[in-house]
């Protein structure tokens, strides 16, 4: 039977975004850019 | 002695152009956000895909110059994340699933869960806004609820984990509570459904 009073224990300090998910954030900024033309918005991503 | 830059201020230099602006502000929410999404999912790497996901949108977002909520930027980005959890639920649950059973019972698979819907989405906003108001706390007292109502951690737990004795991470807990009740007032949150 399931114990009520047990308890998750996590280690918080290393509960964070890995390096690589922050260098993909990072680069996927860099590529992406708008563009405005005409009244018309244009989402560009350069790869 | 390093100048504290707010969010604000990051997001304007990146706005025009200052790609290490960007970076700042995943580096100082990166825990915080990433927790938050942990203690939804409990699974890292679908926090992680969430946690990525949650910042494509605050990018294009910024970039495509819809952003209008200068000074709220963390409650602005849990909240993006936050119905990003919800997507991510939506889609795991979207397939109806049918056990094998000799007969096929429709409506085993057929329910109008409307109602049911509508008073998650408000418990959800009401789970979003309170914990917007718990970063609002003393340190102190953020980790404690974290670890209490999110972690679901003993106080004993709670008391080795940040070197003080039970009855100070009790105390901490108290005032936690007492302050997150003003802050609620004050904010004029309704907590009932």
């Amino acid at each position: 039977m399931e114990n009520p009073n047990q308890t998750t224990h996590i280690n918080t300090d290393s509960l964070k975004a890995s390096d690589e998910a922050v260098k993909f954030l990072l680069d996927y900024s860099k590529s992406y850019s708008v563009v405005k033309s005409r009244g018309l918005v244009f989402e560009r991503n350069l790869n | 002695m390093e100048l504290h830059v707010d969010d604000a201020s990051l997001i304007r230099k990146y706005l025009k152009g200052d790609e290490r602006s960007l970076e700042s502000l995943i580096d100082r929410h990166n825990q915080r956000i990433f927790n938050f999404i942990y203690s939804k999912v409990f699974d890292r790497e679908v926090t992680e895909d969430i946690f990525q996901d949650t910042f494509i949108k605050v990018i294009r977002t910024l970039k495509l110059g819809k952003y209008n909520e200068e000074g709220k930027f963390l409650p602005w980005v849990m909240r993006i994340a936050h119905n990003l959890v919800i997507d991510y639920y939506r889609k795991s649950n979207r397939m109806p699933r049918y056990e094998g059973s000799s007969e096929f019972h429709v409506f085993s698979v057929m329910q109008d869960d409307t109602l049911n819907a509508e008073k998650q989405l408000i418990r959800d906003q009401i789970s979003s806004d309170v914990s917007g108001l718990v970063y609002k706390l003393p340190e102190e007292q953020q980790e404690v609820i974290r670890m209490r109502m999110y972690q679901n951690m003993s106080f004993k737990e709670i008391a080795e984990k940040t070197g003080v004795s039970i009855n100070t991470a009790l105390g901490r807990m108290r005032y936690a509570l007492i302050n997150l009740r003003k802050l609620i007032e004050e904010n004029q949150i309704v907590l009932t459904d």
